[in-house]
This record gives structure tokens, sequence and C-alpha cells, in this order.
């Protein structure tokens, strides 16, 4: 057999590319994540789960929630969920809510939910 | 109580709370429906849709007053109370009172959410004596320092997660730290001045203090979980924690008394408390009694393999008992876990780039390296521990000696550059 230097977990698609810059952007990660690494084991958690799915539905013109976020939490999950939202073009989940200052949230103590 | 079905527990939810992932996945396993209580902050409104994944949401905002709130809350039959945050204790005190639930007594809860009502109490009861003076205004602050003396440590009077909170080794020290936190947007209205306990001794990364967490039931406490405590970052900044803490059997045992007796004093009757210990070499001494189950260490002691606190909360309140014992883990054990807070220096006012977490995460000992400050994120010291940890590693390592290399290498802050004050 040819070696090869593929990854098995690498994206497969432009919308699983897309996906991945998402991740790394919501994360803070400066390195490569897999399509079959988990969100929340790289560090997310219920705020980043809420920004996740408010800017996958944005992106892709989809509506996705963030029980979806916690439903399919990998890159390779959540493009199988965007790809049959496409085509069913259904819109039966809302659209999550991200009140102005967000961020300011974080800010705030406690911990991370 | 709950009509036929699953019973319902009501969780007066706000920041700092256990996830309310975790939660459901406690109350699924005791056979519990949620219900989540939310005051109108910003953090439970943005929290709802998540909320909402787990249970029923009431906006408490929605009513005008409590009794209200109890009314429509009493519909739905709960069969218990509890809250995981700070800053709902109150909340869930006055609720319980209108629903007839379990919980602390209202007029306890002054004693239990505010560090000069505490002290107070801790005195009367001969629990702890520590010399102390309220301070709201600097031109009444030489005072409260000339009562107190050096070294001392100055926190806001009702406030978590380290916020406004420093050590004072001199009078100027003093005077400028005042000065920073009673102005500006982040200003406080009420201080403490307290004098500093000091704790023994004890080489880098250790902290010289533990926390202790109880459970409570109709007034008896019972300890259940220590947590050992890193050295917090300048000025007083928490860092996290770690368990087994490196603490003789015995004195393990005489910290985990004066908790007991700290949180009697506080008449905390029902469900968990976080109280921290200082050693000193005269012996343990009270730092502050919290309410509620501390930051981090459920996680801890889910993953050391010990009874969760977050479940017991749960299973007391709904008035069951957890189906795994209670009681508090070995003093000692080969291996640590352990939860650390990267916290950004003092000096830091904006994170400018995060780079080289893989070379982190692929450590031996590293389970997790998660982002809390992104690059471009804000930094103030005055903020206190979460709004300044850049990253939280977790993981578990053979011995402690492990860990304390680690916490070296995350302390290198060679995978983070920041902007500082006064610089480019």
């Amino acid at each position: 057999m040819e070696p090869t230097d593929v990854l098995a977990d690498e994206p497969r698609s432009e919308m699983e590319h897309t996906l991945v810059r998402i991740w790394q952007e919501i994360l803070g990660l400066d390195e490569r994540i897999g399509i079959y690494d988990d969100f929340f084991d790289l560090g997310g958690h219920s705020l980043l789960a809420i920004e996740a799915a408010i800017r996958i539905s944005g992106r892709f013109a989809v509506r996705v929630s963030v029980k979806t976020v916690f439903e399919a939490p990998t890159v390779a999950a959540m493009g199988v969920v965007i790809a049959h939202k496409r085509r069913a073009g259904t819109a039966e989940e809302a659209v999550p809510w991200l009140p102005a200052g967000a961020d300011d949230l974080m800010a705030d103590g406690g911990r991370l939910p | 109580m709950s009509r036929g079905g699953s019973p319902l527990l009501v969780v007066c939810y706000d920041v700092g709370s256990v996830s309310p992932t975790r939660m459901s996945r406690i109350a699924a396993e005791a056979g519990a429906r949620l219900a989540f209580v939310c005051p109108p902050t910003a953090h439970a409104r943005q929290m709802r849709p998540v909320l909402e994944c787990h249970g029923a949401v009431i906006d408490a905002g929605a009513y005008a007053g409590v009794r209200a709130l109890g009314s429509a809350v009493s519909a739905l039959h709960p069969a218990g109370i509890v809250t995981f945050s700070e800053r709902a204790i109150e909340l869930t005190a006055e609720l319980a009172a209108v629903l007839g639930l379990p919980y602390q007594d209202v007029a306890d809860i002054p004693a239990i959410r505010t560090k000069a009502a505490q002290r107070e109490r801790l005195r009367k009861a001969g629990v702890e004596n520590v010399r102390y003076a309220r301070v709201n205004r600097l031109e009444h602050s030489d005072a409260a320092l000339a009562h107190i003396g050096l070294p001392a440590i100055v926190k806001p009077d009702a406030g978590a997660g380290s916020r406004n909170t420093f050590v004072v080794r001199t009078a100027e020290e003093y005077r400028s730290g005042l000065a920073a936190v009673l102005s500006g947007h982040r200003r406080e209205h009420e201080l403490i001045v307290e004098e500093l306990l000091v704790g023994r001794a004890v080489p880098s990364p250790w902290g010289d203090y533990v926390a202790v967490d109880c459970m409570s039931r109709d007034g008896a406490v019972e300890p259940l979980f220590i947590t050992g405590r890193f050295a917090p970052a300048e000025p007083f900044r928490e860092r996290g924690g770690y368990t087994p803490p490196i603490l003789p059997a015995a004195e393990t045992e005489r910290a985990a008394d004066l908790a007991v007796r700290a949180v009697r004093a506080l008449n905390i009757r029902h469900g968990a408390s976080h109280t921290e210990i200082k050693l000193t070499e005269e012996g343990p001494r009270v730092i502050e009694v919290n309410g509620r189950v501390g930051g981090w260490v459920d996680d801890l002691a889910v993953r050391s393999g010990k009874p969760s606190p977050a479940a017991a909360a749960i299973w007391y309140a709904l008035g069951r008992t957890p189906g795994t014992g209670l009681g508090m883990p070995p003093a000692s054990c080969s291996g640590t876990v352990y939860h650390y807070a990267a916290i950004a220096p003092k000096s830091a006012t904006r994170v400018r780039a995060l780079a080289g977490l893989a070379g982190l995460r692929a450590l031996p000992g590293v389970h997790q390296v998660a982002v809390r400050a992104r690059p471009g994120q804000a930094l103030d010291w005055r903020d206190g521990t979460c709004a300044n940890v850049v990253i939280a590693v977790t993981g578990a390592t053979g011995s402690h000696e492990e860990l304390s290399a680690l916490v070296r290498r995350f302390e290198s802050f060679d995978w983070a550059v920041f902007d500082e004050a006064g610089g480019a």
C-alpha cells in the first residue's frame, strides 16, 4: 500500500473546512481540529455552544439550535445535520438568541457552564 | 410535592452555577425534572437557550416580587429547591420560604452572603476571631487600617471569584488599591478589610489553604470533599485546585472539623457549603464560608472517583439520599487530579495572541486545555479570577511532583502574548 499523509479525520468537504474554522475561532485554538473531535472536549461550554449555533446558522443559512450543538458536537456530525436541513429545507428549530454584550458575560465571575 | 410522575426540583440559576447539562444528568439519575428560576441578569438571559434544553425556565423578573413568583412556581408542585450560584442564594431562600421547602432561613442569609456579618457570627459562636472593618470611602479608610494592622486583605463585602480582592503589606499598597477599586466603572460600594491570616510557608505552586465542601441535611453537617488550592496569582486571584491536598490525615480532620463548626455557626441547615481554611503555624483558621458548592470542586470530585457534591446537593434537595455513599475521601493516595486556571499577569490589559497550546495539550498529565480569554479580550485584575483566566487546564498526574512541574510549564506563559498597562 502506498504511504499516505492524509489524516483520517481531516475535513472532507468545503462545509467541513468551514465548520473547522468556526470551531477554531470559537474555541480560540491555533491548532488543527479533526472532524471527529468533540466541541466540548476541546474546551467548549454552553455559552460557546450558543455562539457556535448562531455562527453556523448564519454561515450556512439553516436554523441550528444550541440543542443541535449538544447533540452533534463534532464537525462530522454537524455537517450531516446541516446537509440534512438543507435538503429538507426545514426550519423546525428556532434560531438561538444572543443578546448584545455577550462577551461581557464571560467576565462575570463564577464557573463557566 | 409533585403530583404523580417524577418529582420537580426548582433550581435558582445564575452565574457561577454547575453546568445545566451536569444538573440535568444528575436529576435524570434521581428520576427528577428541573425547572430553572432565572433572575433578570445578563448571564441568565444569555443561558436561556441552554436551560430550555434541560427543563422549564421561569423568568423571575416577570413577577411583582417573590410572593407572586412563589405562587407561580407552587403551581408546578416542586419537591425541592437548590442553587449553585452565590448570587442566587438570597432569592433561593426567599422563594423556599414562600414555597415551604427546606433551605436556609432568610434571616441567616446576611451571615452566609456578606463577609462582615459572617465574621461577626463566627466570632460570637467562638469559631473564629479575625479583626475586620468595613470601608466604603477612601477618606475613612486610614482608621480601618489602624484598627486592622498590616498585613491585611481587602475584599468586597459580598462577592465571589476574587473580584477586587488584594493583599496589602504597606499603607501605600492599601491606599492605592482602595483607590483603584472604589473608583471607575467596576467600583465596589462596600469593602471589608481583614487582618491577613498568615499561612505557613509552602513551596510553589501550592497554596497555604484548602477548601472543605460540606453537605447539610436538616442541620446535620457532614464534610464531603477537601480540595488543595494552588497559590493565588497577584494580587489575590485563585488559580484552581487539586486533590488530594498535601496534608497529613490529622490536619485534614482538624480542617474538616473547623469547617463543620463554621457551617453550623452560620446555620447552613440544608445543602452544600464551601469553606476555605488557612493552614497556619497555629492550626487551621477560617478564611470564609460560601453557601454553595465550590468552584471546580464537583469536577475534581467526579474525576477523582469521589462522591459528587453537586449530586449530593440535588438528591438532598429532593429529600433523598444519593445511591453513592458520602463521606470524606482518604487523606492521601497516589496521583492527583487537578483544575488549573492560568491567570493573566496583573499588568496585562489584553490578550494579544495565543500560540503553542497544542504543545501544552500534548504534555503527559494534561487532558484538556480550554481557552477562556481569546485574543483581543480585555483584561483587568480587578475583575477577579474568572475574567482573567486565559486557559483552564484539567488533567491528572501520577504525583504531586509531576503536577508541580506541569504548573511551572503553564506559568512560563511562553504560549501567550499580552498587551500591558503602559506598554505597547
